[in-house]
């Protein structure tokens, strides 16, 4: 990657808003959900970094968390959206997509005068 | 089993990493990680090389620690009330007015503390001596006896008052730990 100095930023800013769309309306145990980031190319670099994050989350009441039995191990800790995580989560996605916008307006100009 | 003994060394190395986080926030995450490479192995996750992966794939433990901190404060813990300084500096001072033996055990206070400085510790314990000494001296010239005394009081004092006033923390007490309950703000909500 070129600037990975720039992406390890934006991953910081942006992941704990993609750890919350994984939790909309689906629960799921850290274990699952640290797989499952870590087949989304570009996504997660320090996998045990999610743990913290999902403890953030849930002081800040934007997850929730229960115990439960499992077959093959230990007991699993589950995470679930709250309405507030819920309604984060929609602030962010309307932020973002304007963000991204005008991003990609500047750096499609940028391109344009690159060629001429 | 060497993928046990991995596994112990990385544990080991986080709980090294997050000594100053809060007892709540430490146990917390420890028992994540643990819990984390448990779920890897029951996954398939077996053989020496499949651990390693585990664990190279949660990252360096200071940097999971570093995102623990997060709205944490790192403060000087600071340094606790200790009787015994008080004590050193007390029997310096009256000590020798009562027994002599006063005065050492006030010196061994001294000594044994590592509250001052060894400069400071010096002009402490040389103080009453040099007091009395000049004192003895003043006595067999013709000043006056108050003066003598006034004199021979501020040498004993004097290297006294720096103790009360310098005293730094005790190199065990400074320790800096993380803390603050704040939540993290978010400008997005």
């Amino acid at each position: 990657m070129v600037a990975e100095k720039v992406f390890t930023q934006l991953r910081r800013g942006t992941l704990e808003y993609c750890v919350l769309a994984l939790l909309q309306g689906e629960e799921r145990y850290g274990f699952d959900l640290v797989k499952e980031l870590g087949e989304i190319d570009g996504m997660v670099t320090t996998e045990g970094t999610i743990y913290p994050l999902l403890a953030r989350l849930r002081r800040e009441g934007l997850v929730e968390t229960s115990w439960r039995e499992s077959e093959s191990g230990p007991p699993r800790r589950y995470y679930r959206s709250t309405a507030s995580g819920g309604q984060a989560l929609a602030d962010f996605t309307a932020d973002w997509e304007r963000f991204r916008t005008s991003v990609d307006a500047i750096l499609r100009r940028g391109n344009e005068g690159r060629r001429k | 089993m060497s993928a046990d003994r991995l596994i112990e060394a990385y544990l080991n190395e986080l709980a090294t990493a997050a000594e100053a986080l809060p007892a709540e926030r430490l146990t917390e995450l420890i028992a994540d990680m643990t819990t984390h490479i448990a779920e890897a192995r029951a996954d398939g996750a077996t053989s020496e090389d499949d651990v390693r992966a585990v664990l190279q794939r949660l990252g360096d433990p200071r940097d999971i620690v570093e995102a623990a901190t997060d709205g944490l404060v790192q403060v000087d813990v600071p340094p606790r009330f200790r009787l015994r300084d008080f004590g050193a500096v007390a029997l310096l001072l009256i000590g020798p007015f009562a027994l002599v033996i006063g005065w050492l055990a006030g010196v061994w206070l001294l000594w044994t503390s590592d509250r001052w400085t060894r400069g400071e510790k010096l002009l402490a314990t040389l103080g009453w001596p040099i007091g009395y000494g000049v004192a003895v001296v003043c006595d067999w010239t013709s000043i006056p006896l108050g003066l003598t005394l006034a004199i021979a009081a501020a040498i004993t004092v004097a290297p006294l008052i720096p103790l009360l006033k310098n005293g730094q923390p005790g190199r065990s007490a400074t320790r800096t730990r993380l803390a603050g309950a704040t939540p993290a703000t978010s400008s997005n909500r």
